[in-house]
């Protein structure tokens, strides 16, 4: 397998980059025809941009494709002085990206560390695959996870804090924990079409009962609407019936 | 029609013989075979989705549950639990993340339930228990959170456990 | 598949499909390879996000506030819509040419077109759904998720376009055509009936309705289809057809024949639901054609009813009861009809033999018996012995009974539990001929048959009590096991306290059996040895029906037995009353005047004065009744029986003048009588014993005097049971719990319950309350 490095340590010291192996991504997906059926060409594998951290005024932008790392920089200084911002940039293939001390320097002045090292797990093919997954496998995993735990899970990132809060997961999570019954009630689904899942799942019992009570009400004047317009519908449907039976009656006489 | 077999084409153009039971558990195989029948000729079907190595893994997996009782309609409301992986299952799935992601892509392309719960069950089960951090190392998984946004969300989230 | 470009766009996927579906709608095989392709192009379409918004890290800011409130609505993100929205105006556009070529079609025509059609296209959808169900499971599950109602599955979506496109322009027609073919099939054309079961397919498959609670499928089928553009119209042309058939047909046939044909209208209707209709039109169907052939026509089948009871058509009475059965409470009518019918005949057969039947109750019950033997029949064959009928059958039994020709003949409701009690008599004594001892236990079931439609149960009580007296103190019955039988079943009928003094009575007689025994023993040990060969039934005067007799003179031969016995009861039972019932009492006498030995079985009055000739050879009547002191009204018929049977001579009368209508009363006081010492007779056993005329009369004159006064305590009693019980009670409710209580027994009239009640209010058992009039109160 093209990767078997799965879980690295990011407090390696510098020394360790060498450690690291080179990866052809294009390889891998062809390895992963699945995986390489939403890691699309020109994919954007990573992309950031930031100010360094002050007093320097700096700004940096590193982007990862399935071909090359790009690192753009330009200094910036409070005093005017000519030709005091002149930008830099470096274009490497994975392998040289990987022996570049340059532009590893440059990357921890700006980003820090742990931009250097989340750069280098990329080049060296450990790759954010969770996040290429379909929107609903991603819900189906965050399902088996304990509830208790998804407040946490939430801070990783903000395409987790998206999943923890996701109305397909909470409705998973809501008819585990009360049944299919309440699905029966028109108002819930009504309270759900308006609050969503996660909402209904946290409120308590009093509270939910109250809510739907006010569906309930909401509900009678509507159906007063509704029924009105049955009650045209029926009536049209009346004379249509009134009008064949009458077509009927002249067919027998006619015979 | 137990012994009667179908052939299955990889992306990488190895085909297989797999009984034709032991496919159906892959519902889009299923539903195809019930749509368009078994012909006595029968044509080699392509997946030119999966390659020979995760097709042969996925032929395995499904050869040793074919006895399994078929997985119940819809187990929304029943307790989920990562815990119930059985141990040739555990076994199975000791592979790098590249190949379980492709298993978990396989089984969605193939729509074979058990196996999709089984590889969500086993990525569920490196999430479990885990401070954010260590997520993040587990996938490569970068933190776009400024650190006034991650306040924030940690304040919210103590709301929600208070309520 | 290239793997460096697997970024499908639309345009370019579509390409792709259209060829397929192209092939599957124009209904050419496909092959496996091909559609796995389509399969795998519509994955890969659905998985390739172009817009990877979400994934792409740090390029926008994460909106706090606005993330919590977000329902899912951002599943809009997911591919999949676009290519819907395509295959739905493919098959718009496909289905437009599809009625485009069927508008035109009428008939069979049209059926033809549309089911084949149709099967097709419900092929056709089959597949597409499949090799697109990525898109099902990925984006419309989605959809529907987030609240959409008009998504549906792809298949679902092709039924939907279908009503939309096809079905809506041509369901008259179809319908139509439909219709058509049912009214021939009606008028025993033989049709394709598949044409029909396809469109009625079709008709039930486009009818669905969504639905959030099952996760795996968003739509549930509904009839609504079927029912609006089919079933309606159906039911009309139904009503319409069966109506015309209904009026037509009793123009020229019998209801009766009307009725056949129903019945295989109805099998047929059945028939036509299950092989090519929806089930679910069977009882709706079928109630439709009830309503029609039966419902409005039970003027006609009442008046059926009638003319097939007289004529004794059972069969085709059972038909008709089928049939009306199946409409709710249309046979109440025919209950009233049979209950009628029954009464009458019972009325009328009971006057044709009412000559003969209010002196025999032998004709008068075994006809009442025969009476209801036929109508059970009618009532079990013809309705099923369903209880509604055999209440009709108690009721018309019950008038008929308790009010007849003979019954107004013999002036009394009374003589009907007279005549039974007679009837059971007759059974229950020895010598009743022929009756072997299976059938009597049968004719004993018939006789509680008749015995429970008896009103005055008391009265058949009353005479039961009677004549059982008369067959034990007689020795009549023919067997004891009949006796308690008959006993066990009106017990089981009425109750224990309906039966406690038939019970005594039969014990009476066991219990004299042993003092007998222990008589003869106190004799031996008292050297008693001067009596009479003897024997003696010690009866408890409340339970006996017998009354004290006119007493007379011991005679000197009986003396000693008389006072021996006398001493030894009295002995044994201290306090006791012993009252002699002479007039039931019996003796041999032998005589010893005459060559010949006979033996002579007499009453005890015979004996009486029979033994007075031991001393004189001739006596005056006045004399005899000096001797014998027994009452000169009984002493002539005494007399007179014994001068019939030639013992006796009349010295004033010629032999010749004792005929038929020779009277006690032309007995002078001052004649003469001797034994006639040459007395000749043919047997050696003669028995004189025969019954007093006045003594039969008047029992049954006593019982009937007796029953009113029996009634009234009765009624007393129960309305002192009642009121213990209740305290206070309101003068109707009363009336009502009497009657209720007593209704086992007789039916009590309100005039006479309300006597009692004054009765007892003057006894001061009640009285009425002071502010309410209504109101009685018990007294304690």
């Amino acid at each position: 397998m093209a990767n078997n490095k799965m879980i690295m340590n990011l407090d390696n010291d510098d020394d360790n980059f060498n450690s690291k192996k080179s990866f052809n991504i294009h390889e891998y997906l062809k390895e992963h025809p699945l995986l390489a059926g939403i890691i699309v060409k020109n994919e954007i594998l990573f992309e950031c941009h930031g100010e360094a951290p002050s007093p320097s005024k700096d700004y940096g932008q590193i982007e990862i494709n399935l071909d090359q790392i790009i690192i753009r920089w330009w200094k910036i200084t409070l005093r005017n002085i000519e030709g005091s911002i002149y930008p830099g940039q470096i274009k490497d293939s994975y392998e040289d990206f990987l022996y570049n001390k340059i532009a590893h320097h440059e990357i921890n002045r700006i980003f820090g560390k742990k931009i250097v090292n989340y750069c280098l797990n990329i080049v060296s093919g450990q790759i954010d695959l969770f996040k290429y997954l379909p929107l609903n496998i991603q819900i189906k995993i965050f399902s088996f996870i304990n509830i208790d735990d998804i407040p946490q899970i939430s801070l990783v990132s903000k395409l987790f804090r998206l999943i923890s809060r996701h109305n397909d997961l909470w409705k998973i999570f809501y008819i585990r924990q009360h049944g299919k019954k309440i699905l029966k009630n028109k108002y819930f689904i009504n309270l759900v079409q308006i609050r969503g899942w996660r909402y209904l799942f946290f409120t308590n019992k009093l509270k939910l009962q109250m809510e739907l009570r006010r569906q309930a009400l909401l509900d009678v004047y509507q159906e007063k609407q509704h029924s009105l317009d049955l009650i045209n519908k029926q009536e049209h449907r009346q004379q249509f019936l009134l009008n064949s039976s009458s077509i009927l009656n002249q067919e027998e006489q006619q015979q | 029609m137990a012994g009667h077999k179908i052939k299955l084409q990889s992306s990488d153009g190895d085909t297989f013989d797999v009984e034709v039971e032991i496919a159906k558990q892959s519902a889009t195989i299923k539903t195809m075979l019930e749509d368009l029948g078994m012909d006595e000729e029968e044509d080699v079907i392509p997946l030119p989705n999966v390659n020979s190595a995760i097709l042969k893994k996925v032929i395995q997996w499904a050869t040793h549950h074919k006895d399994d009782p078929p997985p119940p309609e819809d187990d929304e409301n029943r307790e989920k639990n990562t815990n119930d992986i059985s141990s040739w299952d555990q076994d199975f799935l000791k592979v790098d993340q590249g190949t379980l992601f492709e298993l978990i892509l396989a089984a969605n392309y193939l729509d074979i339930k058990g196996l999709l719960d089984v590889t969500c069950k086993t990525v569920a089960n490196m999430i479990k228990g885990k401070t954010p951090e260590e997520i993040r190392r587990t996938f490569n998984i970068k933190n776009d959170f400024t650190p006034q946004e991650e306040e924030q969300i940690k304040k919210e989230n103590e709301w929600c456990e208070e309520k | 598949m290239s793997q460096t470009n697997r970024h499908v766009k639309l345009d370019e996927v579509w390409a792709k499909l259209l060829d397929g579906i192209n092939h599957v709608y124009q209904f050419q095989g496909m092959k496996k390879p091909a559609y796995m392709l389509l399969y795998t192009h519509v994955y890969d379409y659905c998985i390739s996000n172009p817009n990877q918004s979400r994934t792409v890290p740090g390029t926008s800011r994460v909106h706090i506030g606005g993330l919590s409130r977000s329902n899912g609505q951002d599943g809009a993100n997911i591919v999949g819509g676009e290519l819907y929205n395509k295959l739905k105006n493919y098959l718009k556009d496909y289905l437009k040419d599809v009625c485009q070529s069927g508008v035109d079609l009428q008939g069979e025509g049209v059926l033809r077109f549309y089911t084949n059609r149709w099967e097709k296209y419900q092929f056709s959808s089959k597949v597409m759904n499949d090799f697109c169900s990525y898109i099902n499971r990925h984006w419309v599950q989605r959809e529907f998720n987030s609240g959409r109602k008009d998504i549906y599955e792809i298949y679902t979506m092709a039924m939907d376009s279908w009503q939309k496109v096809v079905f809506q322009p041509l369901h008259k027609q179809v319908t139509h055509a439909c219709l058509d073919l049912i009214k021939s099939e009606r008028n025993n054309e033989i049709i394709n009936t598949r044409l029909i079961s396809g469109v009625i397919q079709s008709y039930v498959a486009l009818g669905f309705t969504e639905e959030l609670t099952n996760s795996s499928h968003i739509t549930s089928p509904t009839l609504t289809i079927y029912r609006d553009y089919f079933e309606l119209y159906f039911l009309h042309d139904t009503e319409q057809f069966y109506r015309l058939e209904a009026a037509t047909f009793l123009v020229h046939n019998s209801v009766t024949e009307y009725l056949k044909k129903v019945a295989t209208r109805l099998d047929e209707e059945v028939h036509r639901v299950q092989s090519y209709l929806h089930p679910s039109t069977l009882s709706i169907l079928i109630k439709k054609v009830e309503e029609v052939l039966i419902r409005d026509q039970l003027d006609a089948i009442y008046t059926e009813a009638k003319k097939l009871l007289r004529d004794e058509r059972y069969q085709d009475l059972a038909l008709l009861f089928k049939l009306t059965n199946r409409i709710p409470n249309a046979t109440n009518e025919l209950k009233k009809i049979v209950e009628n019918h029954i009464y009458e005949m019972g009325i009328n057969t009971i006057e044709r033999v009412s000559g003969t039947a209010i002196n025999d109750p032998k004709v008068y019950i075994e006809t009442v018996i025969d009476i209801h033997k036929k109508f059970l029949k009618l009532v079990q064959e013809s309705f099923n012995g369903e209880q509604g009928f055999t209440a009709a059958l108690d009721k018309a039994c019950g008038k008929f009974i308790n009010n007849n020709v003979v019954t107004q003949s013999a002036g009394s409701t009374t003589k009907s539990p007279e005549l039974l009690a007679r009837y059971c008599d007759a059974l229950l004594r020895k010598g009743s001929k022929a009756v072997e001892e299976t059938d009597l236990e049968e004719k004993f079931n018939q006789i509680m048959i008749v015995f429970n439609y008896i009103e005055d149960k008391d009265v058949y009580q009353k005479f039961y009590s009677k004549m059982l007296a008369k067959r034990l103190v007689g020795q009549l019955s023919a067997s004891d096991d009949y006796e308690e039988s008959m006993i066990s079943k009106l017990k089981q009928a009425c109750g224990f306290e309906y039966t406690s003094k038939l019970q005594r009575m039969f014990q009476d007689i066991g219990v004299s059996k042993t003092l007998l025994t222990e008589y003869e023993k106190y004799c031996e040990n008292h050297s008693i040895t001067d009596t009479a060969d003897f024997s003696v039934m010690v009866l408890s005067s409340n339970s006996w029906p017998f009354s004290g007799s006119s007493n007379f003179v011991i005679p000197l031969e009986l003396k000693s037995t008389f006072n021996s016995f006398t001493e030894f009861y009295t002995h044994r039972h201290n306090g006791r009353k012993l009252t002699w019932l002479h007039q039931h009492s019996k003796g041999e006498l032998q005589t010893y005047f005459t060559t010949q030995k006979y033996i002579l079985q007499v009453s005890t009055y015979q004996m009486v004065v029979l033994l007075l000739f031991n001393k004189v050879l001739t006596w005056t009547v006045e004399r005899l009744q000096d001797e014998t002191q027994i009452k000169s009204e009984l002493l002539l018929q005494v007399i007179l029986g014994l001068l019939k049977s030639k013992l006796l001579i009349c010295t004033d009368i010629n032999d010749d003048e004792i005929d038929e209508d020779f009277k006690e009363s032309d007995i002078k006081t001052h004649y003469s009588i001797r034994l006639s010492t040459d007395f000749r007779s043919k047997k050696l056993r003669i028995n004189l014993n025969v019954p007093l005329k006045s003594v039969e009369q008047k029992d049954i004159e006593g019982v009937h005097r007796t029953i009113d006064e029996d009634r009234k305590m009765v009624i007393q009693a129960a309305i002192v049971r009642i009121m213990k019980a209740r305290q206070t009670l309101r003068h109707a409710l009363l009336m009502q719990e009497v009657i209720q209580q007593l209704s086992s027994r007789f039916r009590p009239k309100i005039p006479v319950i309300k006597k009692c009640i004054d009765v007892l209010i003057e006894k001061e058992y009640l009285e009425r309350q002071s502010n309410e009039k209504d109101v009685l109160r018990y007294l304690a």
